[in-house]
């Protein structure tokens, strides 16, 4: 079908349609596709998550799959690697041969394999302890023939022209050996020869030049006829590398698109779903913007992380929102700005400029983090609320010495109820919340320090619906309080509701800001993918 | 009434199951040994042999309680007491000159334990595994191998038997370090930050804590207690031999172990007393029974007792566990809706 000659768009469900009757029909085509989805469906609790997806892979093609957060992507990956169950009525095949959901090992077992962001590699094993681990060590007699082995790594590397030495330690090699690594082991197999590759994300931990090299690899893993499933949110990678691209976004396909149909624009307004030809917008007063006097937070030249130099202010009662896909330093911009992530560039609080590398001295000058990662970075769980709630602060509850228990409970109580953390008992242990009050917590935590400066990053990272709303108000709430609030999000929708002017950030920099009426969800999705929207400069 | 009861039963059976087992021994060995096992005499004994391990595994509560391990705490009772017998042999120092100094090189190995995990990035039960192993011989040096009488003045030998309101003041001096330790953990910001230290470094780094000097410090505390404990053990004992040192170890941390599970669920110091004397009245009380096991029955029982109490704790901990999930929807969230796949927020339903 891609075949054809005129450029239309064709939906997706057509073509997979066609290439099913093709396949079982007249035997025009008698090659399967390699990949094949047909009416996959996944709903979760109060969620469609995939609504009717279907798609075909051939082999030998490197296909694109793009969308956006929530778009399902992540959702059918795990439904093909069988840690989703799907709903019934769906079914995939791999060269002909139908899945069984629900069975890591079935993917293996019909060729179809991943290589995930993280890689799963074990760092302290080698390279052909590595591959062996996955695909079963050789075996003779009770023992492991380990030339057998460091030879069947060797060979799987060669395919991709990699230099790697399969006795090396898998810690001592660099990000883009690693993801060779992987890929080589995706290609090993015991049973069935590796019929489908799919690449979650693997530029992300990439530099540039490592980038190319991968893309070399992948063009040699398609001419060696393996079909390639690469997962992206980058356009121009995506638009560099791949032969056709998959659209999903709210859990349908838009559509398959060839390569030569697509410009940077056109997928861009593909993935965010809207035609953001020009913005009728009214112009922010720029005249109290970035004034100086009367910032609470200046920031100059900020850099550290993946954050190339950013400058900004924010007043107060100010929202000022940080957007940009993960990668874009977007992630790193809260740690900086709160000294727990080396830095360098100036960040003053109520114009009185604050150190670095050191999380006490930002709070004592003002600023309160509520960070991203809950679990990871913000909860002491051997600590029960109100001693979570008092740590960062514990001088305004002590009393000759000590800390006073009736002040300090008293204390907590008081935040729990004003950000309605329930239940609002200061002794509960911190598990017995649900994820949602989990946040409140945490937050009550950063607005009993009474924050100048209130720094959010992901702020309504897994928590429901219900619970999200609950957080705006509340943001809303501590900027009305006088607080300059930055709020740091991969979410546009949260973004747009909340804030009174937007940072859009690629690699590393800030380059549009969006202001009163231009703060909407599609342009920022847009402006974050690096599409255009006219009437809007840079 | 009956609700209530039931309530008490359970928190007992939470948080105090180690007063209720040494409430069992009382009543069991009373029963089996009338008249020898509930006498002042057996009582006092039993509070008396076991204050060298109380200190050690008092001080050990703030390392382990800030995520550190620290298993030099028995080597460096050994070494304490080595150092002491070799001044009182080989200077002529006053004696409370000598202890001092004792007491400060005590300090320099918490120092350098500290050194090793904070700067050098070494994990602290490695560390302190090596710095045994070190100081093991030192000791073994400073006393060339033999048992060494120190030479300490009739004073220092007493000051351990004086007895206050009848109870020596070995046992007074646990007390009272228990309860400044006690102090200091549960009612000031430097025993929160420990916690703190402990529980999560990286959200209390980010809450401000200044976490590596906590862990640095609370490794010179412990090495300091078992300085202390070097202390009472020179006057009680008197002998110096080599392997007095990391006998103490294995029943100090038994008693901090099994402590956790008590009073608060967590490190805490009175909950590590309780179940150092649970653990020894049940041992003294098997010793009576009969002299033909008690060489092994001691450490058989430790190993039990130990086992079980945190088998029951992590037993409990695990049904609350499966309480608080089967509250909870049942399906995983959407990671990829959610931005995070963290849990489902839902209200608790009443009675669940």
């Amino acid at each position: 079908m891609s075949n054809s000659p005129a450029p239309s768009l064709v939906p997706a469900a057509e073509l997979a349609g066609a290439t099913v009757s093709t396949a079982a029909g007249t035997g025009a085509s008698p090659m399967a596709p390699a990949l094949l989805v047909d009416n996959l469906s996944k709903t979760f609790p109060g969620q469609r998550a995939l609504d009717r997806i279907s798609l075909a892979v051939k082999s030998g093609e490197i296909h694109g799959l793009v969308g956006h957060n929530g778009s399902g992507k992540s959702t059918l990956i795990k439904i093909l690697s069988g840690f989703h169950l799907p709903d019934p009525g769906g079914s995939v095949a791999v060269a002909g041969k139908s899945l069984l959901f629900g069975n890591p090992g079935a993917s293996r077992l019909v060729g179809l394999r991943f290589v995930h962001q993280e890689l799963g590699l074990v760092d302290s094993l080698t390279v052909a302890e590595n591959i062996a681990i996955d695909v079963g060590f050789v075996v003779k007699a009770g023992r492991i023939l380990w030339r057998e082995e460091r030879e069947r790594a060797r060979r799987l590397l060669e395919v991709l022209d990699s230099t790697v030495d399969p006795s090396a330690l898998v810690a001592d090699l660099g990000p883009a050996e690693r993801t060779e690594v992987a890929i080589a082991r995706a290609l090993a197999s015991a049973d069935r020869p590796t019929k489908v590759i799919v690449l979650d994300e693997p530029t992300a931990n990439l530099a540039g030049s490592e980038t190319t090299r991968l893309f070399a690899i992948l063009r040699r893993l398609k001419a060696n006829g393996v079909a390639v499933v690469f997962v992206s949110h980058i356009v121009e990678e995506v638009l560099n590398l791949c032969d056709r691209v998959t659209v999903l976004r709210e859990g349908r396909v838009v559509g398959t698109f060839d390569r030569e149909l697509l410009t940077h624009d056109v997928l861009v307004n593909l993935i965010v779903g809207a035609e953001l030809t020009h913005v009728n917008r009214q112009r922010a007063d720029l005249s109290q913007e970035d004034q100086g006097a009367g910032a609470r937070l200046e920031v100059q030249d900020l850099r550290g992380g993946g954050v190339d130099g950013i400058s900004f202010s924010a007043r107060s009662g100010q929202v000022v929102g940080i957007a940009g896909i993960t990668g874009s330093g977007r992630e790193d911009v809260a740690g900086l700005l709160f000294g727990s992530q080396d830095r360098s560039g100036q960040v003053a609080v109520e114009g009185a400029s604050m150190p670095g590398g050191d999380p006490r001295k930002a709070i004592a000058a003002g600023m309160a983090l509520l960070p991203s990662e809950r679990v990871r970075r913000a909860i002491i769980p051997t600590m029960n609320v109100r001693e979570n709630v008092t740590l960062p602060r514990l001088r305004t509850v002590m009393k000759s010495g000590r800390i006073d228990g009736r002040l300090e409970r008293e204390d907590a109580s008081l935040w729990l109820r004003r950000l309605g953390v329930r239940p609002d008992d200061p002794e509960a242990q911190v598990a017995a919340l649900s994820g949602g009050n989990q946040q409140r917590m945490i937050l009550a935590k950063c607005m009993r320090l009474q924050p100048a400066v209130l720094v959010l990053d992901e702020p309504t990272q897994g928590v429901d619906v219900g619970a999200k709303e609950g957080i705006y108000a509340m943001v809303a709430e501590a900027a009305r309080g006088g607080a300059a609030v930055v709020l740091c999000s991969s979410d546009s929708e949260e973004l747009a509701a909340t804030c009174d002017r937007v940072l859009v950030m690629q690699r590393g920099r800030v380059t549009h800001v969006l202001e009163g009426e231009d703060i909407i969800d599609k342009v920022i999705d847009t402006l974050e993918l690096g599409g255009s929207v006219e009437g809007i400069g840079r | 009434m009956i609700k209530r009861a039931r309530a008490m039963a359970e928190l007992v059976a939470r948080r105090y199951s180690a007063l209720a087992l040494l409430a069992f021994f009382f009543v069991v060995f009373t029963l089996l040994e009338p008249g020898i096992f509930l006498t002042d005499t057996t009582i006092r004994l039993v509070l008396t042999d076991r204050t060298v391990i109380g200190i050690l595994a008092v001080g050990a509560v703030v390392p382990f309680a800030a995520g550190g391990f620290d298993v030099s705490i028995g080597a460096t009772l050994g070494f304490g007491f080595a150092a002491l017998t070799w001044l009182s042999i080989n200077t002529s120092l006053p004696e409370p000159v000598m202890v001092l100094l004792m007491l400060a090189l005590c300090a320099l190995v918490g120092f350098i334990n500290g050194a090793v995990v904070v700067k050098l990035g070494v994990d602290s039960f490695i560390a302190t595994l090596a710095m045994s192993q070190i100081l093991a011989a030192v000791s073994l040096y400073l006393s060339q191998n033999r048992q060494i009488v120190a030479n300490l003045s009739s004073g220092f030998r007493n000051m351990t038997q004086i007895q206050i309101l009848s109870i020596t003041s070995d046992v007074w001096l646990l007390f009272v370090l228990a309860v400044i330790f006690w102090f200091v953990l549960e009612h000031t910001p430097t025993g929160r930050f420990v916690f703190a230290a402990g529980g999560n470094p990286t959200a209390a780094r980010l809450s401000g804590v200044p976490v590596s000097r906590y862990v640095w410090g609370s490794m010179v505390v412990s090495a300091l207690m078992a300085g202390i404990a070097a202390i009472v053990m020179a006057s009680k004992v008197g002998v110096y031999a080599n392997t007095y040192g990391t006998g103490q170890l294995f029943p100090a941390l038994s008693a901090l172990f099994f402590g956790a599970t008590q009073v608060k669920g967590r490190l805490n110091v009175w909950g590590t007393l309780i179940a150092l004397y649970v653990l020894a009245f049940g041992e003294e009380g098997l010793g009576l029974l009969g002299t033909n096991f008690t060489w092994w029955i001691t450490p058989l029982f430790d190993g039990l007792a130990l086992l079980g109490a945190v088998a029951l704790a992590a037993r409990q901990y695990r049904r609350m566990q499966a309480g608080k999930i089967a509250k909870r929807t049942s399906d995983p969230t959407p990671d990829e809706a959610t931005g995070g796949g963290g849990p489902v927020d839902s209200p608790a339903p009443a009675g669940g």
